[in-house]
């Protein structure tokens, strides 16, 4: 396969491609840049982080998990082009020697372009900017400060060349990366054993860690018309290729739990390379978006060559590792009602950043007069797929909207889900937490505080 | 002599801070030769097992392969290594040779190496290797282990005890008995591991022409692995040079011998090319060494005063299927025992220490060797005490704390002490975090139902380790570093030094040390470190020596330098050298400060018209030094940290609200160095104590090597690090330096448990066991 980008400010025009070399291997073994590291071939580490750029903007991604093909017709800074044309330091280059953000040195380059990336965006969450770089000398602070100490600082001139080059210069079409949903529609109509690649941070892995090599590959990330949320009157609908950073943002005004747990959801880098259609795609039972989702009555919008069909995305998810998805189908959106926000997500893991849940429970409850008029209540990490709590939900409807009926209603977990005990938790710490979730929904409700952070996500 | 200390003492900038921003770091991971090959290694999926059957004929045929070792072509190369030390005296460990052989003793033990053109080609050909394995049962318990008729848990062994040792004093018996109060606490303080960011790397790279070996290795002790190498491959240690360039992290962890280093020497030596072996992250989980792994239990003594009087402790800690070489896995248990209730007048003591075998990753030296283990188990008794009689945590410190003029003072378990200030410590941070206004808002916020914790711990630090920490046990691991500093022709100043660095800052301070001695500035000194052919033998980094002894090595060599300028100053200006000084670059009238001559001009002069010196006069402007400490056998540190928590008692997550260090390192070389390895040392401290542990299920398997599943703490979780600084300057050396890389580490651990088990006080709830994660704190509040 042709490809072409823009590495470091310079056209790179490569062919013979394989589908599924990664931009990291690619950079250190055969371009010689070797100041992007690899510190795990897993994309949680951040050690590898490079910044691209399209139409749709700049954003950080691991180039562990990110396949060359992924990048024809973007553009690619790594550490080496952070600094000037003519060597002038970066802001947040200075930033990093005047706080002293660097010690042995190996995770500096992608602390670097993390910080460069959220810099230009103008990002002054720093701590979620940098909730996928991992650094074991520093204790991070220093980072943290360097960070903040450069975030006024004008962008430099070369951080924003990249976009007008990419304006200025066309992309001509990839066989393997379709422009349009039609156009993917046909493509894997007549290759339905292909692997669909979305964000690549799943199938990556199935790649670096797994040392399989699908072929074929169709790649996802050129179909602009599967990106995006729209907001409607009565709906909103999500394109499958919609990126978890944008859905998130999306998120914000009309569910802010949602959003919040969002933040939290991996890291900058896979969040801006992750797919609400693959994440549910992939079936994961511990993926997060289908538990706020499946709360939020939303129905998968699925697509073979001309046929579409609906279901609810409960309905999906058939067994573990099983959907209701045919050869050659795919994932065109996913929509839910408007509604009131009445949603909460709780995500418990062990670690508050880029950690997988133990338990995402999500509930999202409706009050009339003091009664429970509607109960949708939906969990990741309590079965071996996302499942909702259908006896808590009935327990719940029709019943005053009190203590009593809280505690009823608990019981009704042992009745819907029997999690299993793995390193993540124990079946019991999942079911005594569920518990406590619905119980602090109510709390919350009520207007209580709240006092951890961790857990209102 | 010179002006003045102008740069000891100030926050300079590290100089190789640039490099890594621009991406130009170069570590070994970065590096390829020529001719070079790629290794990877088939390892065994079983903890324990018999190689039934090993065929690597279809791997040896797949494309790109090289070349294919079993431990019958490669061992032979190698005199086998034994993990044991003459001064623990009856410990025994199995000889390890590099690839098993018959037997599999841990879920990773390397069993064949592939050598190909690509590492991806030689991963590939791993999956050809025909491996069949007869399982056996693992020795996965410790205690099971010890038990009458347990299996040995390697070859050659009569039992899983690899050493056991017993610390008592004569009153011991009798403090129990004539105790007021006694608590006691059993602990278990999880396996971690290091988690460098840059995983180990190692090109081995020997010439058959000249008969050179060169091992470029990302590692703290290059001279050691010249030593090593050496010694096992039967080569000529002149003929051995080990580079150690920029390093991506090490903690200790990369200053073990590693069966995949030691193939891949043998394997450049066979082939006579080089060959380069990168761990990948799964590899780096089940290879690396992993640490702690302890249960503990404790006993304390205490009179109605509240006075400690004796402290009574079994260790149990479980190290693997072999002792690493060629430290031991026995240090860290023997400084448990020895730490235990160091900052405290505490007359008696007994402690008991038991190094157990098991079929797991070994365990051994990592940062803060045995400090956090000691620290947690002393203060958790402590306030155990405290609560007994009703005190504040301070107060019963303040009470037992040595005093800050009571030195020397020997420790119950015999640690000589020269001069710390626990006492100043304790005041300080006190004032510091505000104690008494935040206990006010945590009886106020008990109220509303949120449970915050405050917790301290004081701690000492063994730095500056002299021949008794390993030489007396006959391991060849130098206990002195050398430095030679020179004027170059053109007047700039090198020292080339035998301390390493790995981030510390340990190149800078050498700079602005050697800078001090020659009145120059710090960017004019260029520091080499890392080579074994280009800088002076000695120990290198471990144990908190960088600055201690390498500084106080670097500050003498410069001085000898000096009085050589000095007296070449003095011919050539017909001038008394005790007249003269060096300032500004320039030699000086020590009385008006006015400029006599350039040190350039002393360059000029010395290399090119050394005919117009006197007889005599030396004009090599180079010095060697080379220095070992000769008074206390360690130089000790102490402060105290403080943590300040939040638990969520509903899904026992806890919040890291503040933590506080006050550290006392004696002299203070650089002040934003020094609390950069405080910040990252507590950092280190807090991740075993909440998120990281090497988890095992009942067979022996690693359940959790994967850096989405092996938890480190990130920016966000981490708590603001506040720090205060005493200054006790040891007076052991000129400079006064002591180490302080393990301090942060030793004692935050310590005061983020107090720090819960007061959260979790009011509920009648306590936890004892490392890593606190939200299911353990549930189930100690009986919720799970």
């Amino acid at each position: 396969m042709e490809i072409r980008f823009l590495l470091n400010g310079e056209a790179v025009a490569l062919s013979n491609v394989a589908p599924t070399q990664t931009l990291l291997d690619w950079l250190r073994e055969r371009r010689g840049l070797t100041g992007t590291k690899e510190g795990c071939n897993e994309g949680d580490c951040g050690a590898c982080t490079v910044m691209v750029t399209d139409a749709a903007g700049a954003r950080a991604l691991n180039a562990c998990i990110l396949f060359l093909p992924q990048l024809h017709g973007r553009a690619v800074r790594t550490v080496e082009g952070i600094a000037g044309p003519d060597g002038q330091l970066h802001p947040v280059q200075q930033a990093m020697i005047d706080h002293h953000g660097s010690q042995c040195g190996f995770c500096t380059p992608g602390f670097v372009v993390s910080m460069a990336v959220a810099h230009l965006n103008g990002e002054r969450d720093h701590e979620t900017a940098l909730a996928g770089n991992l650094c074991r000398c520093t204790g991070y602070a220093p980072i943290l400060r360097a960070a903040e100490a450069a975030a006024l600082q004008p962008v430099p001139e070369w951080m924003v060349s990249d976009a007008a080059w990419l304006i200025e210069n066309g992309t001509p079409p990839l066989e393997a990366a379709p422009d349009s949903a039609e156009e993917l529609a046909a493509l894997y109509a007549a290759r339905p054993e292909a692997t669909l690649v979305a964000g690549a941070t799943d199938v990556g892995l199935w790649v670096t860690k797994a040392l399989r090599d699908p072929d074929p590959v169709i790649f996802l990330n050129r179909c602009e018309d599967l990106k995006g949320v729209q907001i409607g009157e009565h709906e909103v609908r999500i394109g499958a290729m919609t990126d978890m950073n944008i859905f998130g943002a999306a998120m914000e005004g009309l569910h802010p739990s949602y959003a919040a747990m969002i933040r939290r959801y991996a890291s900058a880098q896979v969040r801006a390379a992750a797919t609400v259609g693959g994440n549910i795609a992939n079936g994961s039972p511990i993926g997060d978006n289908p538990p706020a989702l499946i709360a939020l009555g939303a129905v998968l919008h699925l697509r073979r060559g001309a046929e579409r069909r609906a279901l609810p995305l409960e309905a999906f998810f058939i067994d573990y590792g099983k959907q209701d998805r045919q050869p050659g189908e795919f994932v065109e959106a996913v929509s839910f009602p408007r509604q009131d926000d009445r949603l909460k997500c709780y995500k418990l893991s062990k670690r508050f950043d880029q950690d997988i849940s133990a338990v995402c429970g999500c509930f999202n409850i409706r009050v009339e007069d003091g009664i429970v008029s509607s109960a949708r209540i939906a969990f990741g990490g309590m079965a071996g797929i996302p499942k909702r709590a259908a006896h808590v939900e009935s327990a719940l409807l029709g019943q005053p909207w009190e203590v009593g009926t809280i505690r009823m209603a608990q019981a009704g977990f042992d009745a819907d889900f029997a999690p299993m005990s793995d390193m993540r938790a124990s079946a019991a710490y999942r079911l005594e937490t569920a518990r406590a979730m619905l119980e602090r929904y109510f709390a919350e409700d009520q207007g209580e505080q709240v006092s951890v952070l961790e857990v209102s996500a | 002599m010179t002006a003045g200390n102008e740069h000891i003492g100030q926050a300079h900038r590290r100089g190789n801070a640039l490099r890594h921003l621009a991406g130009r770091g170069r570590f070994v991971t970065d590096l390829a030769l020529p001719r070079m090959l790629h290794a990877a290694f088939v390892r065994s999926p079983m903890a324990r097992g018999r190689i039934a059957e090993l065929d690597v004929s279809d791997a040896a045929a797949a494309p790109g392969v090289v070349r294919v070792f079993t431990a019958e072509t490669l061992n032979k190369t190698c005199a086998p290594w034994t993990g044991t030390l003459e001064h623990f005296a009856g410990m025994k460990s199995a000889p390890q040779n590099i690839l098993a052989e018959g037997a599999v003793l841990w879920a990773g033990h390397p069993v064949t190496m592939i050598l190909a053109h690509s590492r991806a080609e030689a991963e590939d050909a791993c999956e050809l290797v025909l491996l069949d394995i007869e399982e056996e049962e693992a020795v996965v318990d410790g205690d099971a282990a010890l038990l009458d008729g347990a299996a040995p848990a390697s070859e050659g062994i009569d039992s899983n005890l690899c050493f056991r040792t017993v610390l008592e004093t004569p009153g011991l018996d009798d403090a129990f008995a004539s105790a007021a109060h006694v608590v006691e606490e059993s602990f278990t303080f999880g396996r971690h591991t290091a988690v460098t960011l840059e995983p180990r790397a190692v090109i081995a790279d020997f010439d058959p022409s000249t008969g050179q070996l060169t091992v470029h290795q990302g590692t703290q002790t290059p001279y050691q692995f010249q030593d090593v190498y050496a010694r096992h491959f039967g080569l000529p240690e002149s003929k051995v040079r080990v580079i150690a360039p920029d390093v991506g992290g090490s903690f200790g962890m990369k200053l073990h011998v590693y069966n995949e280093e030691m193939a891949t020497v043998a394997a450049s030596l066979t082939l006579g090319r080089p060959v380069r072996f990168v761990a990948d992250r799964l590899e780096s989980f089940v290879s690396d060494i992993h640490a702690r792994d302890h249960r503990v239990t404790a006993r304390m003594a205490v009179d109605a005063a509240g006075t400690i009087l004796a402290m009574d402790v079994d260790d149990m800690t479980q190290i693997g299927a072999f002792s690493t070489y060629p430290r031991t896995s026995v240090a860290e248990g023997n400084q448990v025992i020895r730490l235990m209730g160091a900052p405290y007048r505490m007359p008696d003591y007994r402690g008991r220490l038991s190094v157990v075998f098991q079929n797991k990753v070994q365990t051994s030296q990592y940062r803060a060797v045995g400090h956090p283990i000691a620290c947690a188990v002393t203060e958790a008794l402590v306030d155990r005490a405290a609560e007994q009689l009703d005190l504040d945590p301070f107060e019963i410190r303040a009470r037992n704390l040595v005093a800050d003029d009571a030195y020397p003072h020997v420790s119950a378990t015999g640690y000589q002490f020269e001069k710390l200030s626990h006492q100043t410590s304790l005041a300080k941070l006190r004032q510091l975090m505000d104690y008494d206004t935040l206990r006010s808002e945590q009886a106020e916020l008990r109220r509303q139902g949120i449970y915050r914790g405050i917790g301290i711990a004081p701690f000492v630090e063994i730095t500056n380790p002299g021949a008794a920490f390993y030489g007396v046990g006959g391991a060849r691991i130098s206990a002195q570093d050398g430095a030679v500093v020179r004027l170059t022709p053109g007047g700039d100043v090198q020292c080339a030094i035998s301390v390493t660095e790995q981030g510390q800052g340990t190149e800078t301070i050498i700079a602005q040390i050697v800078a001090d001695q020659l009145g120059v500035t710090p960017d004019q000194v260029k520091v080499t470190t890392g080579d074994t052919d280009t800088t002076p033998s000695g120990g290198a980094t471990w144990a908190c020596r960088g600055a201690g002894i390498g500084g106080e090595t670097a500050l003498r060599a410069g001085r000898r330098l000096q009085a050589q300028i000095l007296a070449i100053a003095g011919a050539v200006l017909q001038a008394d050298p005790a007249t003269l000084a060096l300032a500004g670059g320039a030699v000086i009238d020590s009385g008006t400060g006015r400029e006599r001559i350039t040190l350039a001009e002393i360059g000029r002069i010395a290399t090119y018209r050394p005919d117009t010196l006197p007889e005599g006069c030396d004009n090599s402007l180079s010095a060697v030094q080379h220095f070992a400490p000769t008074g206390y056998p360690f130089d000790f540190t102490n402060g105290i940290q403080a943590s300040h928590v939040e638990v969520d008692i509903e899904t026992g997550v806890t919040r890291l609200l503040k933590h506080w260090v006050v550290e006392d390192c004696g002299r203070i070389i650089n002040p934003l160095l020094v609390d950069e390895q405080i910040r990252g040392g507590v950092v280190q401290g807090l991740g075993p104590a909440f998120f990281e542990e090497c988890l095992y299920d009942d067979m022996g398997q690693m359940t959790n090597a994967s850096l989405a599943d092996y938890l480190v703490p990130m920016a966000g979780e981490m708590p603001d690090i506040e720090i205060a600084h005493v200054e006790t300057p040891t007076l052991d050396t000129i400079l006064g330096a002591k180490g302080v890389g393990e301090a942060g580490t030793a004692a935050a651990g310590a005061a983020a448990m107090n720090a819960v088990n007061d959260a979790l006080r009011p509920l009648g709830a306590r936890i004892s066991q490392t890593p606190m994660t939200p299911l353990r704190i549930l189930t100690a509040l009986g919720h799970v």
